[in-house]
């Protein structure tokens, strides 16, 4: 074990270009991912707390629902959409980093929704009759709405991150794990355990877990600052 | 920042209003039209109404069906609540905070120096005390531009010079041609700043009309009662 870690660490030391190939490609995929999720899921999470409208509650246990389905459903879903028979295969995105974003767009966007509508309803009951008395427009008091609650959201984001860069579920089905184009780390550590390959899968697990370390480090020292300055 | 006022009449008539919550009548105002002019004070007992009559008068309560709120051509109202929570960010982007328009950065300027808070204007809005906190929704209140301003207990749980500081400003709003309309429960200040009165007991509109004839001969059993009350309180 301990001469797989001196080689795992030697591959990173080394910049190893496999390594460095996937690493980009996961990042790629995820960062995208959180990033269309982010920006479909913190609007629904505003809008869904702070209107009152027939179905809410449904769709609230519906989002909620979807933020712990089983990563390998949504890749065999997305699989059969983009599948060559499936409604979207013609745009021949099945086994292709595009296809893999929007599984993780998929995985990312309910989570993202849900813990963004937490925060934003608490805040919302706090500021809602001044920002009415403001006279915002609906655009407006949530513009505002998600500025005041910024700090806070940067979880839900996080959170979003570590579900997207984590998976391997769905990027397995949908990206198929081809080398140098659709390998994600996950999808490679879980292979190359199984080839034996130990220390490539370790050298990729350190710097999955670096790279969520370095995340929430980033995030709690944005939410430290912020709470000395803001409160 | 140039008030656009004019002389024109402000007023507000109200019809057939009945504001019901969990089954408690808040508001019962069958029919009744307010004229305003310098500074009105909304008094009444606690729940009696005060404050939902203020958000009822700027809109933010909606009439029940079949009741009405009509107003006067040209009324541009703006509310200042009892309690108005900041957002996290500083005095200055506080203050701007605008749904009609976004004022310009020299009319944030002003009003800033008006309330006496550019000094602070780059700190966090919630480090602020509640008098500063009150200048604050006053300078807001400002940049609407209103010329009809609503006043939800201004001066609660501010010390006696906060208060004076805040009655002056209340003054300027008036002396620059914009009415207003404050709830209070503290009947010296009213005597201080009020020109008439509309008195709320629950919920009902009891009596209105000019400040010192309403101190010195109430014309309702309900006014006299209250007033009695309040300078046993006192």
């Amino acid at each position: 074990m301990l001469i797989a870690f001196q080689d795992a660490l030697a591959l990173l030391t080394q910049f190893d270009r496999g390594v460095i190939s996937i690493v980009l490609v996961s990042l790629q995929v995820s960062l995208t991912a959180l990033l269309l999720g982010t920006l479909v899921g913190l609007p629904l999470g505003a809008w869904l707390a702070t209107e009152q409208f027939r179905g809410k509650r449904a769709l609230i246990i519906t989002i909620n629902t979807l933020m712990g389905v089983p990563t390998v459903i949504i890749g065999v879903l997305v699989y059969l959409v983009l599948s060559r028979s499936g409604p979207l295969g013609e745009l021949g995105w099945l086994f292709t980093v595009k296809g893999m974003i929007v599984a993780q767009f998929l995985l990312t966007t309910p989570l993202v929704a849900a813990l963004s509508r937490q925060v934003l309803e608490d805040a919302w009951q706090i500021h809602r009759e001044t920002f009415l008395s403001l006279r915002f427009t609906r655009f407006g008091y949530i513009k505002w709405l998600l500025w005041d609650c910024r700090f806070s959201l940067t979880i839900a984001i996080l959170a979003g991150l570590a579900r997207a860069i984590s998976e391997v579920g769905a990027v397995m089905i949908v990206g198929g794990n081809i080398l140098n184009s659709t390998r994600t780390m996950t999808t490679a550590i879980a292979l190359e355990t199984s080839k034996g390959d130990l220390p490539f899968a370790l050298a990729l697990g350190i710097v999955l877990l670096a790279i969520v370390l370095l995340a929430n480090l980033l995030t709690f020292a944005v939410r430290s600052l912020a709470e000395r300055r803001y409160g | 920042m140039a008030n656009q006022m004019t002389n024109q009449a402000k007023w507000i008539e109200l019809r057939a209003i009945q504001i019901v919550r969990d089954g408690r009548t808040i508001l019962d105002i069958p029919n009744t039209d307010i004229q305003f002019g310098g500074i009105t004070a909304c008094i009444g007992p606690n729940g009696a109404g005060k404050t939902t009559f203020l958000k009822l008068v700027h809109g933010l309560i909606k009439p029940n069906v079949g009741g009405s709120v009509g107003y006067a051509d040209g009324i541009r109202s703006a509310l200042v609540l009892h309690h108005t929570p900041m957002i996290k960010a500083s005095v200055r982007c506080n203050i701007g905070l605008n749904g009609v328009r976004k004022p310009t950065e020299d009319e944030i300027d002003l009003v800033l120096q008006e309330v006496g808070l550019s000094h602070l204007q780059h700190q966090p809005a919630h480090q602020l005390s509640a008098g500063e906190k009150q200048k604050l929704s006053l300078g807001r209140a400002r940049l609407q531009n209103p010329n009809l301003l609503l006043l939800d207990e201004p001066t609660a749980n501010l010390d006696p010079a906060t208060t004076e500081q805040v009655e002056t400003m209340i003054r300027g709003f008036a002396a620059s041609g914009c009415d207003v309309l404050i709830s209070s429960h503290q009947l010296a200040q009213v005597r201080r700043l009020a020109d008439s009165i509309v008195f709320i007991d629950g919920g009902q509109i009891i009596e209105k009309g000019a400040c010192a004839p309403f101190f010195t001969q109430p014309q309702t059993e309900a006014a006299l009662l209250y007033l009695q009350r309040e300078r046993t309180a006192d």
